[in-house]
């Protein structure tokens, strides 16, 4: 069986990766040309328009497309467009057409090379027979007598299409297909349908709970087929062809056999089969009750075809013969001894089950045949006929089946998102969702990146390394609608602009959805390790506006002895996250984007923190963030070798501070930032933050936010997670050497990461980035943390999103521009284009500024900020340090909302120190996002400089203690060339 | 030995051209069983029985541009 198929090939259904269960039903009928004169379609149509009752049909049976139908009343009509346009995948003619004899007609589309199927429907059944048993009707792929249904078009197609593919599906994944043997036209145009849409609702009813909605569509194109027969030669063909994957077959008792009609034909078929599998399921159809006594002894089903209880009896024989029905445990003597009704089901009773019966079934493949009913062919594939031979008990074999159910399960959870169980979440593993509603842009993008992961066997790709995102769960976001209107906060809180009130009124909040809180108190007897709350809001979907650092991230250490005391804490730092919906800072992000903020819905993710807990401190050993395209790249790296900042302990040194060692994954050893040990000891980290464990719990109060604290690096010698991250310097001979062998000052280099490849993390970034890259078709960031200390050592992925870029093939060159016109000049250049509006500066004085004042600086550019924008101007915006970090000794610690007006920002350096811009921080990601022009002056550059003293002769409309806001008379001209990361500012005229 | 040698020597580069594949385009290979060279545009395909690797004709570069 393996070499007929693969099995992972037909399991996923996701991305490029193999089309899985969308390769099965390749061949469609989309297009049908109906010939039929008017008379005819009113017919059809007596109930209403065919089109639309197609339409109707097949919405309501769950089906994802409708044939297109053309109808024409001329066969030369017909002809002509079959011919002209090319589409059509099957003509349905009725007895009258216009202009033409059918069977003329018909030829006529044969002898034109139009290699379409072509029906005849007949409405009456004596002008049918006429012209069956007077002319050559072999014309016709197919007869079928009107009925009064129009649903016998659905059927026709049906018909075709499982003939079409049988052969594919069947070879690709072992599709299954029930034999119908009828000759006559009135009987099978009857039962065609009626057989179908008995296997669609049986097959739609079997498809697995918890697998998601997309998943479901694409199973059912792997439901058995109906292969309709009309002679012995026929179905015995279909049978000796596909006879592992005949679930079962249905036939009349009379049929030709030999060119002939027999009257026992039925009965022939039925003993020829049983010489080959004894165990074929058969049903015989009769119109007589003659033969029913011969048929019974030979161990088959009979149905009289008048039987007014035709349909329940054909049901009943799905049930129990072909493996629609609940698995029934049985012994070898027919004593039933359990029942299964489900995946779930069958794993619970096969543990408590006789052996005898269970050898009683694995060795008649009964297993597999009733899992290939449910489209589960890798598991019927597992489970397939077993010999108690092959194993040394029944007890061995009875554990083998178990153990692949389980292994199955665990592995089709892997990558999808299934709604929580707690008997089947795995605390290591898995990533559920709780309630109703979307999961916003965050998890969605984490259950895609999980996808990717499993599917393509990256999990253990690197020897003595998991990668993988953290177990967690999905919080959806119909748990925040509910928890707004039940508290009646929503109007609120879009009204309050004092976020420390609306914090206090949503931990308050008394009501929580209860269900929701039996899921979480589950988890957290599953869970007991560090969580980290995060938010994914409806709204952080938008590849353009990814939100960075807009809402808030909690951390908790989730150790309480109570379980209550826990779920409590998880509780506030919920309701923390939805608060932080409306805090002031997102309200003003989201004022200048398109959207608004009561459209905002927010979901919440509660993930495992990646990391130890190290006396208290609880951290991984380092965590960063890499891109796949760097914007600024030096010789000889190129852009899109991407850039990677990495950290010792928890993320938010990089994505708050920017404090962090820079490196190119596919150059490792290439460090820039620390080519001199004056630099090195200049740029490298001095604290990391960590999670601290002991804390006291306070109903009621939210004690997150003290949570997260800063640490010296020596306690992290203390704790042993230097020796992944450090080198020593050396007063004495002014060195920094690789290790901790030495004694000196620590200093955070990751050099035994990057020299000496004591963790591949370049080369795990790298094949991550790309990947990322390739499954999104856009440049990427990835945010990640890696535990050392577990086995396998653990690589977290924590977060991937888009990174926008953008590229203009218009060269620009700016060296015809002499340097006494420019304001600015820069070679560390983010944007691309011309701006030519912009007559405000808003911009930090350098002869008064101090970086001990720039708290103050940051608030009076908030005030400059709020009023420009009312004022519908944006502006220039220029200051010294690192703008936007959390860090006020490294630069300006303003938010994103308080300066989300400015147009271009300069960042200059200070008086005493040079800052590198911050690639890796939430503001830099919303600068690249909002196409925000960055310029970085440095002063140990030549080619770069801003004319601090032309800004001085400017005309000041208003000032502050160490901010100025100038206006002119006449716009700035900002040129920007993201090809060579280079800009100048013009100044007026 | 020789022939295992053939096999891993393909999975690394392209048959055509001899371009080196990036780690990404060795999974997408590994698991997809085919793979369009970005250099030379043709596509690589294994089958499933024997390993073999064939080479067939994918897109042109002038088609590509």
């Amino acid at each position: 069986m393996e070499d007929k198929f693969d099995l992972h090939f037909i399991e996923h259904g996701y991305g490029n990766r193999f089309q899985g269960f969308q390769n099965l039903m390749r061949q469609r009928i989309k297009e049908i040309l109906i010939v039929s004169s008017l008379y005819d379609l009113y017919i059809f149509e007596e109930d209403g328009k065919l089109y639309e009752l197609i339409r109707n049909e097949t919405r309501a049976l769950n089906l994802v497309h409708a044939p297109e139908i053309t109808r024409v009343s001329s066969g030369y009509d017909a002809l002509r467009i079959a011919k002209e346009e090319k589409r059509f995948d099957l003509i349905i003619t009725t007895m009258h057409i216009e202009d033409i004899d059918v069977i003329e007609f018909s030829q006529k589309i044969k002898d034109a090379g139009i290699n379409v199927p072509i029906v005849l429907l007949g409405y009456d059944n004596r002008e049918l027979q006429s012209i069956i048993h007077t002319k050559n009707v072999s014309v016709f792929d197919k007869i079928f007598i009107w009925l009064g249904d129009f649903r016998i078009i659905l059927a026709i197609i049906q018909y075709f299409e499982d003939k079409m593919n049988v052969d594919h599906d069947t070879r690709i994944a072992g599709v299954q297909s029930i034999i119908v043997v009828e000759d006559n036209i009135r009987y099978y145009s009857y039962f065609n349908y009626l057989i179908y849409l008995e296997i669609l609702k049986q097959t739609q009813r079997l498809i697995s709970e918890g697998i998601n909605l997309s998943h479901r569509h694409l199973r059912k194109r792997a439901r058995p087929k109906i292969l309709f027969c009309s002679s012995y030669e026929e179905a015995w063909d279909y049978y000796t062809k596909y006879e592992e994957n005949i679930l079962g077959i249905i036939a009349d008792i009379e049929f030709p056999m030999h060119g002939k009609l027999n009257n026992t034909a039925g009965l022939q078929l039925t003993k020829n089969i049983k010489k080959i599998n004894d165990e074929t399921p058969i049903l015989i159809l009769s119109q007589s009750e003659e033969y029913k006594s011969e048929v019974e002894k030979l161990g088959v089903s009979f149905v009289h075809k008048y039987d007014q209880l035709l349909i329940e009896k054909l049901r009943n024989f799905f049930n129990r013969y072909l493996s629609f029905g609940n698995f029934i445990f049985r012994t070898e003597d027919g004593i039933e001894v359990g029942q299964a009704r489900n995946l779930k089901e069958l794993e619970e009773k096969l543990a408590i089950v006789p052996a005898e019966s269970v050898k009683f079934h694995a060795e008649r493949n009964h297993f597999s045949n009733w899992l290939k009913a449910r489209t589960e062919f890798w598991l019927a594939h597992q489970l397939r006929p077993r010999k108690v031979s092959e194993f040394p008990s029944i007890e061995a074999l009875r554990r083998n089946l178990i153990e692949s159910l389980i292994e199955y399960r665990q592995q089709r959870s892997l990558g999808i998102i299934e709604v929580f169980d707690k008997s089947t979440f795995d605390p290591e593993k898995s990533f559920a969702r709780i309630g109703k509603g979307s999961i916003g842009g965050k998890a969605r993008g984490l259950g895609f990146v999980n996808t990717l992961i499993n599917n393509y066997d990256i999990q253990n790709y690197f020897d003595g390394v998991r990668i993988g995102i953290p177990a967690g769960i999905v919080i959806a976001s119909n748990v925040f609608d509910q928890f707004l209107e039940e508290n009646d906060l929503r109007n609120f809180a879009l009204e309050c602009d004092d976020d420390l009130e609306i914090t206090r009124r949503f931990v308050n909040a008394e009501k929580f959805p209860e269900d929701i809180i039996a899921d979480l108190i589950s988890f957290l007897e599953i869970v007991h390790e560090p969580l980290a709350v995060r938010s994914s809001s409806l709204l952080e979907d938008s590849q353009y506006h990814p939100f960075a650092g807009v809402y808030q991230t909690y951390m908790i250490p989730n150790n309480q002895s109570y379980p209550l005391l826990r779920l409590n804490e998880l509780l506030n730092a919920i309701k923390s996250v939805y608060a932080s919906t409306f805090y002031q800072n997102a309200k003003s992000y989201i004022k200048v984007t398109n959207f608004r903020s009561d459209e905002e819905k927010m979901a919440v993710i509660v993930q495992k923190i990646v990391g130890h807990n190290y006396s208290g401190r609880f951290y991984p050993d380092f965590s960063g963030v890499a891109k796949s395209y760097n914007f600024y790249p030096l010789a000889p790296q190129k852009a899109t070798d991407g850039i990677a900042l990495v950290a010792l302990g928890l993320g938010k040194t990089v994505v708050d501070i920017g404090v962090c060692t820079r490196f190119c994954p596919a150059f490792p050893t290439d460090l820039i930032q620390l080519s001199s040990v004056q630099d090195t000891l200049k740029e490298s980290q001095s604290k990391f933050y960590a999670l601290k464990m002991k804390v006291e719990s306070n109903f009621g109060k939210v004690t997150t936010d003290n949570l997260i604290q800063q640490f010296p690096i020596n306690s992290a010698e203390e704790d042993g997670t230097l020796k992944y991250s450090a080198s020593t310097y050396v007063p004495e001979s002014d060195a920094i050497y690789d290790g901790l062998s030495r004694l000196g000052p620590r200093v955070i280099t990751f050099s035994p990461i990057l020299k000496n490849n004591l963790f591949p993390l370049p080369k795990i970034l790298e094949l991550l980035l790309e990947m990322g890259s390739w499954g999104m078709g856009t440049p990427v960031e990835i945010e990640f943390a890696v535990n050392m200390k577990k086995e396998p050592k653990e690589f977290g992925f924590l977060q991937m999103r888009p990174l926008l870029t953008r590229f203009d093939s218009t060269q620009m060159n700016f060296s015809n521009i002499s340097d006494e016109k420019l304001l600015c000049k820069s070679n560390s250049v983010l944007g691309q284009g011309t701006i030519s509006d912009i007559t405000d500066i808003v911009y930090v004085d350098y002869d008064v500024f101090e970086r001990a004042r720039s708290r103050e600086a940051a608030a009076e550019i908030s005030i400059f900020n709020n009023q420009l924008i009312m004022e519908g101007r944006h502006y220039l915006l220029i200051g010294y340090g690192r703008w936007g970090s959390r860090d006020p000794w490294l630069g300006i610690p303003v938010v994103w909302s308080e300066i989300s007006g400015a147009k271009v920002i300069i960042e200059a350096n200070f008086k005493d120190i040079s800052v590198t811009p911050s690639q890796g921080t939430h503001f830099f990601q919303n600068l690249t996002s909002f196409m925000i022009g960055y310029f970085s002056v440095s002063n140990n550059n030549k080619n770069e400089f801003i004319d601090l003293e032309w800004l001085k002769t400017c005309k000041i409309v208003n000032k502050q203690k160490y901010v100025k806001h100038l206006r002119l008379e006449k716009p700035l001209i900002v040129k920007m060339n993201d090809r060579e990361n280079t800009g100048i500012i013009i100044k007026p005229e | 030995m020789p022939e295992k040698k053939e096999k891993q020597d393909y999975l690394q580069h392209c048959p055509s051209c001899g371009n080196s594949f990036t780690p990404w385009q060795k999974v997408l290979l590994k698991v997809d069983r085919e793979l369009i060279c970005k250099k030379c545009w043709k596509k690589i395909i294994l089958l499933p029985s024997g390993e073999k690797l064939s080479s067939d004709t994918g897109l042109t570069k002038k088609q590509n541009k």
